[in-house]
């Protein structure tokens, strides 16, 4: 089976400053794959050219056989993703939110609007259905983005933080959904800093670090490979990260001063 | 209804790649956010802020149908009011269609939908087709109906004149949407949005150039007067829209030859490649645009020589804070910067005519009506600019920084906001003009010139505080602002005109009274000032308390 996504020596840059570096991965169809890295590492901006938003500098970039920036649009309309920032219009009701997303992917009513009941019955929104999304606290805003993103069933998810925000019952539901998406052969790509999270529901891990993949591999190879107890100890240590007392030490002087 | 809601609408639009059940459901959506004030800075989208600007526009209408009571042919009397409205419809457009194609907050929420390019371009461009409709009508229609007092008009001359006016604001529309696509292709994504906004500049510029170039309109006019238009001039796309008001006119009809069809062939390679380069792949470059920024600045604003004045001013290092935070966000806010640069500029750019036209004698005495008495003026326009757009940001979510700013801070801060402004915009002006002419009216001259223009300019300057709402720069943009800008547009300069006339009246006609009149406005300004900042610090604390704003 052809891979799902395919990454090929990706640059990219944001006015001078080259975030990506000749990034180069393949994810297979049905793998949840999670995406890590330190702040800046250039996930997201990972994200957003494989789901068509930036057109990659350089490199070869295919998702489900639809090559970027080329086919952007076809590609677009079998994806789902959810953004890092949960950018709504406000004035609009979740209800009408879902209402223009699912039409834009050319869902006609009599599909959409059962779609969206049983998203918003899901994600316990049912009674803020009508309410203006400005109103909406933090983790209602992301339980109607991923929504958003479910939609139209896309044969591929980009999530980019997703339990941000989320309370406990709703994001062991989306943890879940996810498992049960991939097993339905649906390809995932999910970014995150919560690495326990990542640990439970991915089979594979990429760790990028100032745009370079430094790491491939499932949880367990890696903590075999770095000799770390979890994927935290891995991470640490492929991302040399340093360790937090002297940096603690060094700013408590510089607060006193 | 739009294109997409009959047969052949949707054919035509799927023939140009647009998707007739995407372009119907983003048409709604720009509609429902225009109407919920989510999208700023639309006319098109905002009817309360059309209509307003439609009854503004009825003023410069109204003027331009006095041509028809002078001398000259209905030809020559259509060309003058198309070429007028068309001037005024252009700066109209520009701004429109700038803020419609460079708009931050819907792309970010639609960039990872599956729309085309094409598809978006269509149902903005339904938006900006609106906006030449809803301004056409108040722009010509006085035109349209005083042109039957001339003896050539049929009785159906007013809906021919209407019809070439819709048809000018559609070209000039196509032509605005064609330059912004132009600069999308030409130029790299960060310097997308300063290039529109120097293109909105040159097009607020353009009554000077009007002006400037009112002999060859004349000629061109003239060219006209005895018959229709001769061929060597039909090039010029303006003739083609009079040949369609002339339409059926007595006084003959324009003769169509080679000039005409080579303009027209450059007009449509022209408007083909700008609109192709600005819809295609538009949805991925907008992005790009959108997330690029310029060179930043290195620089420390401790080292600033104003900041340092500023702190000693305002008397706290929030005042410090404020001028550092002023001239960054003046500098980087696009928001405020699309808002505030096409009104200044073309104002700071009379200033060296004024300091030319003024050198010769200072303008105290009886009847003396100097150019350069227009700098005080001008200079509070600039400010009372500043005033409208100083609190709205596309930033406005950071400012819960001031809510956990203790009032005393707040109070320097406040301080120091007025200080910012005061210094570069009304005391530094001053300074130089002081320096300049001493040389030429000497000293004493210089010197009360420019004590009063500073004491009438921050005079005006503390008034216009009392009309921001709160701190700058952290309330979401609202989109009666267009309307606001444009009544800035049209009025501003009326005023000006007038305050120059009463001051060269009563206030220059002796050394004497203008020194009284600067010791009287001084005061005043020391007195309103303090007065709007106590209330703007009221105003801020009030609307930061409002947590929907930015949480």
């Amino acid at each position: 089976m052809p891979p799902s996504i395919v990454v090929e020596n990706l640059r990219f840059r944001y006015s001078s400053v080259e975030v990506l570096h000749g990034l180069s991965f393949e994810i297979a169809p049905g793998e949840v794959t999670g995406l890590l890295g330190p702040n800046g590492a250039g996930k997201s901006t990972t994200l957003k050219i494989l789901t068509g938003i930036h057109a990659p500098g350089s490199g070869r970039v295919e998702v489900q056989g639809f090559s970027l920036p080329q086919h952007a649009v076809e590609l677009k309309q079998r994806i789902g993703y959810v953004p890092e920032a949960a950018e709504l219009y406000e004035t609009l009701s979740a209800r009408e939110f879902l209402e223009l997303c699912g039409r834009l992917h050319d869902l006609e009513d009599r599909s959409l609007l059962p779609r969206i009941d049983a998203l918003l019955e899901a994600f316990e929104l049912t009674d803020h259905g009508h309410n203006e999304l400005g109103s909406f606290s933090k983790g209602m805003r992301q339980k109607v983005l991923i929504s958003a993103a479910l939609l139209h069933n896309p044969d591929v998810i980009f999530l980019d933080e997703p339990l941000t925000g989320l309370d406990v019952e709703s994001a062991v539901l989306v943890k879940t959904l996810l498992a049960s998406l991939a097993a339905q052969g649906r390809t995932v790509l999910y970014s995150s800093h919560v690495l326990d999270v990542v640990e439970r529901i991915c089979a594979r891990v990429l760790i990028i670090d100032q745009g370079v993949l430094i790491a491939d591999g499932s949880p367990e190879s890696l903590k075999a490979r770095t000799q770390g107890s979890s994927l935290e100890a891995v991470f640490r240590d492929l991302t040399h990260a340093e360790s937090a007392e002297p940096r603690i030490d060094r700013l408590l002087k510089g607060l006193t001063a | 209804m739009t294109l997409a809601s009959f047969g052949a609408g949707r054919t035509m639009l799927t023939a140009v790649g647009v998707q007739p059940r995407q372009y119907q459901v983003l048409v709604d959506l720009f509609g429902a956010l225009g109407e919920r004030k989510e999208l700023l800075g639309n006319l098109g989208m905002d009817r309360h802020a059309m209509n307003i600007t439609s009854l503004g526009l009825l003023i410069p209408g109204g003027l331009f149908a006095l041509f028809a009571f002078r001398e000259g042919s209905l030809a020559a009397f259509n060309m003058i009011t198309l070429a007028l409205s068309s001037l005024v419809l252009l700066m109209l457009l520009v701004l429109e269609a700038s803020n419609s194609f460079l708009n931050p907050a819907e792309v970010a929420v639609l960039a990872h939908r599956p729309i085309t390019g094409a598809t978006y371009f269509a149902a903005k461009l339904t938006y900006l087709v609106l906006v030449v409709l809803r301004a056409t009508a108040p722009l010509n229609g006085p035109a349209a109906l005083a042109g039957l007092v001339k003896p050539e008009a049929r009785w159906f001359y007013p809906f021919t004149h209407l019809a070439a006016a819709c048809a000018a604001g559609l070209f000039l529309a196509l032509m605005a949407c064609a330059v912004l696509g132009l600069l999308f292709r030409i130029l790299p994504a960060s310097r997308v949005r300063s290039a529109a906004l120097w293109v909105q500049v040159v097009a607020s510029m353009l009554p000077l150039a009007f002006n400037l170039a009112r002999r060859p309109l004349q000629t061109l006019a003239d060219a006209m007067a005895p018959r229709a238009i001769g061929v060597d001039w039909s090039f010029v796309p303006l003739t083609w829209f009079n040949a369609i008001a002339l339409t059926g006119q007595g006084g003959g009809q324009m003769s169509w030859g080679w000039p005409a069809a080579i303009g027209m062939i450059v007009s449509a390679v022209f408007i083909g490649i700008g609109v192709r380069s600005l819809s295609a792949g538009y949805m991925t470059r907008i992005v790009g645009v959108m997330r690029s920024s310029g060179r930043r600045s290195r620089r420390s604003q401790r080292g600033s020589p104003i900041g340092r004045i500023v702190r000693t001013m305002s008397g706290r290092p929030s005042g410090q804070a404020a001028f550092g935070f002023m001239s960054r966000m003046m500098r980087r806010d696009w928001q405020f910067r699309r808002g505030i640069i096409p009104v200044a500029l073309p104002l700071l750019a009379i200033g060296p005519l004024m300091l030319r036209t003024g050198v010769e004698v200072a303008p105290f005495g009886a009847g003396r009506f100097s150019v350069i008495g227009l700098l005080p003026v001008a200079l509070s326009l600039v400010t009372l600019g500043l005033c409208q757009m100083l609190a709205y940001s596309d930033h406005y979510r950071g400012a819960w920084v001031f809510v956990i700013t203790p009032k005393i801070g707040v109070r320097g801060f406040v301080r120091g906001v007025y200080w910012s402004l005061w210094l570069p915009f009304l005391a530094l002006p001053f300074g130089v003009v002081m320096l300049v002419f001493s040389a030429y009216w000497g000293v004493a001259d210089a010197a009360l010139f420019a004590g009063y223009g500073l004491a009438v300019a921050s005079l005006m300057f503390g008034l216009q505080l009392l009309i921001v709402e709160t701190l700058p720069f952290t309330s979401a943009p609202r989109a009666e602002r267009s309307a606001a800008i444009a009544s800035f547009i049209m009025f501003g300069p009326v005023a000006a005109v007038i305050a120059w006339g009463v001051q060269g009246q009563f206030i220059f006609r002796s050394r004497l009274t203008t020194a009284l009149a600067a010791l009287v406005f001084a005061w005043a300004a020391k007195v309103t000032a303090e007065y709007s900042l106590r209330l703007l610090e009221i105003k801020a604390h009030h609307s930061l308390a409002a947590p929907s704003e930015f949480v």
